[in-house]
């Protein structure tokens, strides 16, 4: 298999700003908001599995690269990629031990959890939308795709 | 037409078509999710703006064998979205795990950038929902009590928040160690017209936290031969320590019998949770009465002084003082009558009476009455006049 890239300047750096930024938004910004929240507030915890959001926010930057550079279809396949990863993200904030749609933090002996309900259900389904509309993408760019 | 040409044709269509649709949709989603993550911002950020001031010291009386806290609060919806009324359950448990005392209450709603503040008032109606041994455990002893609490309310009328919490709290008991006893060498006789007042002190000290308010207390006090007096009151506000002056008004026969018998009688007190069942050792009022066989002096040729002593001891303080008058009486009624009016003070009474009356008198029976006036009317004595 052999991938040929597209390597024009701007779309380039188009690709570096879509990482840093998705990288920063993902990976980096929960670790910071919670340990402002936790300098602020001491003993307060929360559910989330910050290494897992950081994997996973690096992931989607990583993919922004091969989604811009590559051609298609490997470029639609690379956007799909980003897409499950996001939705995946998506999963890890609201999907914990109590159940889906629901944040919690724990200040010692206080507990607040927050049911997204159908908010959640917005999000996946959002996400989910994304997901089959990359598909079709992706199926359509396989379709198009020249003979050899 | 037909053939591979009109195939490829419908082919083409058919891609155009779906790669509008795709398009299409791919825009769709774009947008919603740009509407979607504006939402979500604009959401944080109310979230955040909100305050609610509960002030740490909240105001605790103890009323009529119910505990009532009052806890001011303020909600500051500084956001966007509106907060529904909330939902508190509150519960305290000990222990063991036993739930002494529950409630339910709610907070009022906070539309959108409003501040709505308001008081709580919570009245636990102990004698109801304790057994005594419980309720005097609670009031009267430190112990570790659970504090079980959970807050539940709707944001943006989407959002289900629920805070809970579950904490360990020192109870300081409120009354700890409250003792109450009857002073008895502080017990004073009052005379009220022509009934006889006593008044018993019963002091009552603790070393709790709580100003106590309008705290039953019921008592009797009866002696051998019954009861005496039963009654209620109540102390309007029971502070660390202090004096109740439980005034018993006595029939005449009681007191009678109180004036000039020594007894033994038995109070027993109900103070809020405590009760108490003490002796109190009865002194007589009056005791060692005696009354001299009277002597007629001569005074001059035709009248005679008929002259006698009472003595008594007193034992209690007569704020009223002590009224007593001696009768010199006859066959007809009455011949001369005098008063004396003593300081009430505990102590030994002497008092002289003498009646000049004239010579004649003597030819009838005569003889000396001694009456207490004051504090209840009362025969005291009554000795025969003899002649020499």
């Amino acid at each position: 298999m052999r991938f040929r890239l597209r390597r024009e300047p701007s779309r380039l750096a188009v690709a570096s700003l879509e990482a840093i930024v998705t990288g920063v938004a993902m990976a980096w910004l929960p670790s910071w908001f919670v340990s402002a929240a936790r300098q602020a507030v001491p003993g307060l915890t929360t559910h989330l599995n910050l290494g897992l959001l950081a994997a996973l926010g690096l992931a989607a930057a990583g993919l922004s690269f091969p989604s811009r550079v590559l051609e298609e279809p490997y470029s639609r396949l690379a956007s799909l990629a980003r897409s499950a990863i996001g939705l995946a993200y998506f999963l890890a904030i609201v999907w914990a031990d109590r159940g889906f749609g629901v944040l919690g933090v724990e200040l010692e002996d206080v507990r607040i959890v927050v049911s997204l309900g159908p908010y959640a259900a917005w999000i996946l389904a959002l996400g989910l939308a994304g997901i089959l509309v990359g598909s079709a993408e992706l199926a359509l760019s396989i379709r198009r795709r020249p003979e050899g | 037409m037909t053939g591979p040409t009109s195939r490829f044709r419908r082919l083409r269509v058919s891609s155009i078509d779906a790669d509008l649709t795709i398009r299409v949709a791919r825009i769709t989603i774009t947008a919603l999710w740009i509407l979607t993550a504006a939402f979500s911002v604009t959401l944080l950020i109310s979230a955040l703006k909100i305050r609610v001031q509960v002030p740490s010291t909240a105001a605790w009386t103890f009323q009529n064998n119910s505990i009532v806290v009052s806890v001011p609060y303020e909600i500051d919806n500084g956001g966007l979205f509106a907060i529904s009324p909330t939902q508190v359950h509150v519960e305290i448990l000990r222990r063991d795990g036993r739930i002494l005392l529950e409630e339910e209450f709610s907070l009022l709603g906070a539309p959108a950038g409003e501040r709505v503040g308001g008081n709580v008032t919570l009245a636990w109606d102990l004698s109801t929902l304790l057994s005594k041994p419980e309720l005097e455990s609670l009031l009267m002893s430190d112990a570790n009590l659970t504090l079980r609490l959970r807050a539940t309310t709707v944001y943006a009328r989407v959002f289900r928040v629920e805070l809970s919490s579950e904490k360990r709290v020192p109870w300081r008991a409120p009354i700890r160690d409250l003792t109450v006893e009857v002073a008895r060498e502080e017990v004073e006789v009052r005379g009220s017209g022509d009934q006889l007042l006593i008044v018993v002190p019963i002091r009552f000290s603790h070393s709790g936290w709580m100003t106590a308010r309008e705290v039953p207390l019921s008592y009797s006090f009866s002696a051998p031969w019954g009861e005496i007096a039963a009654g209620n009151l109540t102390i309007e506000e029971l502070s660390r320590s202090g004096v109740v002056r439980v005034e018993i008004p006595l029939g005449r026969e009681d007191a009678e019998r109180l004036l000039l018998n020594e007894t033994v009688l038995l109070a027993q007190v109900s103070l809020g949770p405590v009760s108490l069942s003490q002796e109190i050792h009865w002194e007589p009022i009056l005791s060692d009465l005696e009354v001299s066989e009277p002597v007629v002096t001569v005074y001059g040729p035709n009248a005679v002084d008929v002259t006698t002593h009472v003595s008594l001891h007193l034992n209690a303080r007569l704020p009223g003082g002590l009224r007593v008058a001696a009768a010199l009486v006859g066959e007809g009624g009455e011949v001369a009558r005098v008063e004396r009016t003593l300081e009430g003070a505990p102590g030994p009474v002497d008092i002289k009476f003498t009646f000049r009356v004239p010579l004649a008198r003597l030819r009838e029976p005569l003889r000396v009455e001694v009456y207490l006036l004051s504090p209840v009317e009362l025969e005291l004595a009554s000795v025969e006049v003899r002649a020499g």
